[in-house]
């Protein structure tokens, strides 16, 4: 018993920087209804901050600008921590008035492609201004380290305790003053109803404001004081600590502070307690259960709980662009299709590499649109989908010598289960909930599937390799003898992506694409009027997860091999917010966000043309990708139409004057 | 440890991180004495080394110091036709995936080569190649550098090498660390041996050196530690040894270290291995000392720089490092220092062989190609890409530069890419100094590859 206890306790720490993240994520999502998921990149940043300062340097954020201001020496705690807290408070204010504020009519989906270009923007800029250290930063400690006697044989650091004791003080501060203040009541008011805060003459913006600010403040401090128990790394807080605190905070309902408090700190015991568990149990699963099991928990107590899950009481909430008719035309196949075999014969190797991942983003993009644009679910689990399929290709091509084209088929089924598996929640809640439940799928999925040699192929057997896709004498890989790059792949990709598209618009044009509106549009009128919500939805996250798995078949006979490194949760966020930039409600959307996909076309071609950005080239990409977030919420293609319907009314009114 | 790292996505990462643990070969091929033994009073482990060199014949590489300096240092420029080679790399990626020094080592290296004789009398030509740690970039460079007819492709670090293009079109491919599964069985060499090896050789030094008949291994439960833990366990299988394995976070607390420690504790090894490098190398060292531990830990050495060495003091008592040899005053380790200090903006005084990073793989691997060079030129063979493919796979004779480390490639059916199989051991010794093992010398990993 005691050693059960001792695991529990050592997960004391690592609970309260969850936790404390996750009250992080409940003030901004009071104040503003935005999910941060860059909470932890910006406390990240912070604390970076507070490490420069104790060496006597002080990073500067803006690429172009000097590196440092130089104290000269270390400028001492207190400092380090005030002009540390002040820099946080500085940038969520920044982020807050600059970001999510143009964003507050934006669907929320905007606000979440946002959220990533935060990180990929904080990544870049740590991984720039501190290049010159490996491997992570040692923080002095600040909370007393000397290891503490419970028991008689109980003995576990103190600095876990006491860091759990201020996050607790911490959560009771905020929901004092969300419960007695007059300005924290009323950023609960305006969570509960916005509307009604701003009929009682508060003003959204300045609780907004502040609740970025103090979460930004708080998550900061907390991280500053955690992180000398830990390696500071660019990634501990923006994703180890984050993804388990998204869930606390669901729990939390991204309301209530206790139960967030309360489900980080069990998260971070629990997993300490995996670490025992899975030698002293022999059925506890091999592979990643510390990190899988709070997921899946998670995941179960939100299906069971879900219908009491309120969505927040926004002016204008999870509103999604308008979904255009889908017409099929010989110009709109023919003209798109002979540009790309046009371009797969007649440019070089490196144009028609670009092409192929244009082509294959398109597919993920396309099962987006199908879930999110058709059918207003969300999903942050379509890579993992992905690489389900392309795993159980290798499988089933070299261990069973199934041929093509019956197992990719078969794989893109396999990502279908668990498409499906991971869709349940749908059933239950929506929004914001469901993107975080679908997210902590994706990561269930990476934990279990994903870490398993005996899945994705150890040393012993190579990898997990695959063959060429062949139809009886006909080979279309991409190398073949002593040929590479061969077209014909190009040709094949871009065959398989029309039949999509094909298939997509065939949907929106047909009684089930109106079916998916219908349940978009207002889940309770489409179940009035005779529509099997249910039925509906697990389609759409059938069809869905079927054509993510048929993109990480293209992926897995591009490259000929399949790699776990390509299947994790931020490239489940990067394909969400390509798909959301091209247009995530139509299939010329799909299309366009391939164009625009990283190494694709449009990159590559821009690359060509102004070579380039060198080592600060995520950053400028990160800002590129919040920049078009901000301004073009609706999408390039929905830009594209809006333009075009514009040109139309100009020409139409000046006909009528004319 | 200074330089080329700076964390990244999480699989990627630990992947690379994982993988470091054989990049610490180089610090072998640098820091090793001539001659290739260890030092007048080591003896060789009992470990089965029969290729590694030490006990007798000394490696009669090319590099051996010639009145106090190199032998190339006096070879003139070279005369015949240049050679184009790609170098693949991956820089500049997202989440920390950006190793530039392994390109800026190389070229500097390429540098004196191509003043001192070149490659087999070749001067050099080197089309760079940058990946962006993601499949599509790797089969873009590919595509390219076959595209600009180079002889010959070296790999930097490269995460999804395409090896299905480059065999296609016929260029031969030579990288320094196998990192993916695949590595280890392409049509390709690598000079160093990756995780497979330096796993088995841990496993061979825990059975001869430290006489382990049970064995608690702690590691991350990550993609890449988990397979890597897996080869180290059926070295352990094959060597009869008992063992448990205890998995924590990649980004475990100082306390999360503790509840590993203790686990593994409780097994009642006789040796402890640690696969956790960088971050957790500090925080398993602070974890075994304070929950008093004194079981001998075997780890990387990557635990064994002096910033971590630095930060827990004698808290590194009972601790082992794969791949560390001893740092001697070496033509070679002088060349190193007039090569890399300009790279580096420091003094030659301040460039070690630990404070490379993995910008040594760099380094380390060109040197070795232009120590072969010399040595096919001696023996009237063409150089060519090819040519120098063949030569590194089938020649019996070749150690990586700094000549301690002997080069096998293809010794093993199951490993036909890797190309060295020994390692040498270092432990903490006091007062913040890490050196050998008494009376260890290479350790082969060979007898017990699974």
């Amino acid at each position: 018993m005691t050693d059960y206890l001792f695991f529990l306790l050592l997960g004391s720490g690592a609970g309260a920087i969850i936790a404390a993240l996750g009250l992080g994520m409940v003030m901004t999502y009071q104040g503003s209804g935005v999910v941060n998921f860059s909470a932890g990149a910006m406390a990240m940043w912070g604390t970076y901050v507070y490490a420069d300062l104790r060496k006597g340097e002080y990073p500067f954020p803006i690429p172009g600008l000097p590196d440092r201001y130089h104290f000269g020496e270390d400028v001492g705690y207190r400092w380090a921590l005030i002009l540390a807290l002040l820099t946080a408070a500085l940038l969520g204010l920044i982020v807050y008035l600059l970001i999510f504020r143009p964003l507050r009519q934006a669907p929320a989906l905007a606000k979440v492609v946002a959220s990533v270009g935060l990180i990929i923007l904080f990544i870049t800029l740590v991984e720039r201004r501190f290049e010159d250290i490996t491997g992570g930063l040692r923080v002095d400690a600040i909370l007393p380290r000397e290891p503490v006697t419970i028991t008689g044989d109980l003995t576990i650091p103190r600095d876990g305790l006491w860091l759990l004791l201020i996050v607790t003080l911490t959560a009771g501060a905020l929901w004092a003053y969300s419960k007695y203040l007059r300005i924290g009541l009323a950023t609960r008011a305006a969570a509960e109803n916005e509307k009604g805060a701003v009929m009682l003459g508060y003003s959204p913006d300045l609780l907004a404001g502040l609740g970025w600010v103090m979460s930004s403040v708080v998550t900061t401090f907390i991280a500053i004081l955690a992180a000398p128990q830990i390696q500071l790394t660019p990634t501990i807080f923006t994703f180890t600590f984050l993804i388990p605190a998204l869930g606390a905070a669901l729990i939390g309902k991204f309301q209530n502070f206790w139960p967030t408090l309360l489900t980080g700190v069990l998260i971070g015991m629990g997993q300490s307690l995996c670490t025992k568990l899975q030698n002293e149990i022999s059925w506890f699963p091999e592979y990643g259960a510390r990190e899988g099991i709070p997921f899946l928990v998670i995941i179960v107590t939100m299906v069971v709980l879900g219908e009491r899950l309120p969505e927040r009481g926004a002016v204008s909430n999870w509103k999604l662009p308008s979904v255009p008719p889908a017409r099929i035309t010989p110009v709109s196949l023919l003209v798109p299709t002979g540009l790309a075999v046009l371009g797969l014969f007649a440019f070089g190797p490196l144009w028609r590499a670009a092409l192929m991942t244009t082509v294959i983003a398109a597919v993920f993009a396309l099962s987006l649109v199908v879930l999110t644009g058709f059918g207003g679910q969300t999903s942050l689990a379509q890579m993992a989908f992905a690489g389900v399929a392309g795993f159980t290709l290798s499988k089933l091509a070299t261990r069973y010598d199934i041929p093509f084209p019956i197992a990719p088929l078969l794989a893109a089924f396999g990502a279908m289960i668990f498409g499906l598996v991971v869709g349940i929640p749908a059933l239950r809640v929506r929004g914001t909930n469901l993107a975080i439940i679908t997210l902590a799928g994706g990561v269930t999925i990476a934990e279990f599937v994903f870490k398993n040699p005996a899945i994705i192929g150890d040393i012993a057997s190579g990898g997990a390799k695959v063959p060429n896709p062949k139809l009886g004498p006909w080979d279309f890989g991409l190398v073949f003898g002593n040929k590479v790059s061969r077209p014909v792949f190009g040709v094949f990709l871009v065959v398989i992506l029309i039949l999509l598209c094909i298939a997509v618009a065939n949907i929106r044009r047909s009684g089930s694409g109106r079916v998916m509106l219908a349940v978009r549009g207002n889940e309770r009128a489409a179940s009035a009027v005779g529509i099997n919500v249910v039925r509906v939805k697990m389609t759409m996250f059938g069809f869905s997860s079927f054509i993510a798995g048929v993109g990480g078949t293209l992926v897995a006979y591009r490259f000929g091999s399949v790699s776990d490194l390509s299947y994790g949760v931020m490239a489940s966020l990067t394909a969400l917010s390509v798909a959301y930039l091209g247009g995530i409600t139509s299939v010329s959307g799909a299309v366009t966000a391939g164009i625009t996909a990283t190494a694709g076309v449009a990159f590559y071609g821009m690359n060509q043309i102004i070579g380039g950005m060198g080592r600060w080239e995520p950053f400028i990409g990160g800002t590129l990708l919040i920049f078009t977030a901000v301004q073009n919420p609706e999408g390039i293609a929905g830009a594209i139409r809006a333009g075009a319907a514009q040109a139309r009314l100009k020409k139409s009114l000046a006909k009528a004057a004319a | 440890m200074k330089r080329s790292m700076t964390g990244g996505s999480r699989g990627s990462r630990a992947r690379i991180l994982a993988a470091l643990m054989a990049g610490s070969l180089i610090v072998a091929a640098c820091g090793g004495d001539d001659g290739g033994s260890s030092g007048g009073d080591e003896t060789k482990s009992s470990a089965p080394a029969s290729d590694a060199p030490g006990d007798s014949a000394a490696p009669t590489d090319s590099a051996a110091p010639a009145e106090g300096g190199l032998a190339s240092d006096a070879l003139p420029a070279p005369t015949g036709e240049e050679i184009v080679i790609g170098l693949v790399n991956t820089e500049g990626g997202a989440g920390g995936l950006d190793f530039p020094d392994i390109r800026r080592f190389l070229e500097a290296a390429v540098g004196y080569s191509n003043q001192h004789g070149g490659l087999g009398n070749r001067p050099v030509k080197i089309e760079s190649c940058v990946v962006k740690g993601d499949p599509e970039t790797s089969q873009a460079c590919a595509q390219e550098l076959v595209g600009k007819g180079v002889e010959l492709v070296l790999i930097g670090l490269d995460l999804f090498i395409d090896y299905k293009t480059y065999e296609a079109a016929g260029v031969p491919v030579i990288g320094v660390l196998p990192i993916m599964p695949m590595d280890y069985t392409a049509n390709a060499l690598f000079l160093t041996g990756g995780n497979a090896t330096s796993q088995s050789a841990t496993a061979v030094f825990a059975k001869d050196v430290l006489n382990a008949t049970k064995v608690a291994i702690i590691h991350a439960d990550n993609p890449g530690a988990n397979s890597t833990a897996a080869g180290l366990e059926a070295s352990l299988d094959v060597a009869g040894i008992e063992w448990t394995a205890v998995k924590g976070g990649n980004d475990e607390t100082d306390a999360g270290f503790q509840g590993l420690m203790r686990q593994a504790a409780d097994f009642g090894p006789d040796v402890m291995v640690s696969l956790y490098s960088d971050a957790g190398c500090i925080g398993t060292m602070r974890a075994r000392a304070s929950l008093g531990i004194e079981t001998p830990v075997v780890t990387t050495s990557i635990c064994a720089d002096s910033d971590v060495i630095s930060a827990v003091g004698d808290d590194a008592t009972g601790w082992y490092f794969a791949g560390l040899p001893k740092d001697s005053d070496t033509p070679e380790r002088a060349l190193l220092a007039t090569l890399l200090a300009p790279v580096m903006g420091i003094s030659e005084e301040e460039v070690t062989p630990t404070g490379l990073g993995l910008g040594g793989l760099g380094y380390t691997m060109w040197m070795s190609l232009y120590d072969y060079g010399q040595k096919m030129v001696a023996a009237g063979t063409e150089l060519t890409g090819a040519s120098l493919f063949d030569f590194l796979k089938t020649s019996t004779d070749l150690f990586l530069f700094g000549g301690q480390t002997p080069i096998a490639c293809g010794s093993e059916a199951k490993y036909p890419a890797v190309c060295s199989f020994v390692f040498p051991f270092a432990m903490y010794k006091g007062d913040g100094v890490v050196g050998p093992v008494d009376g260890v010398d290479l350790v082969d990993s060979r007898p017990l590859l699974p």
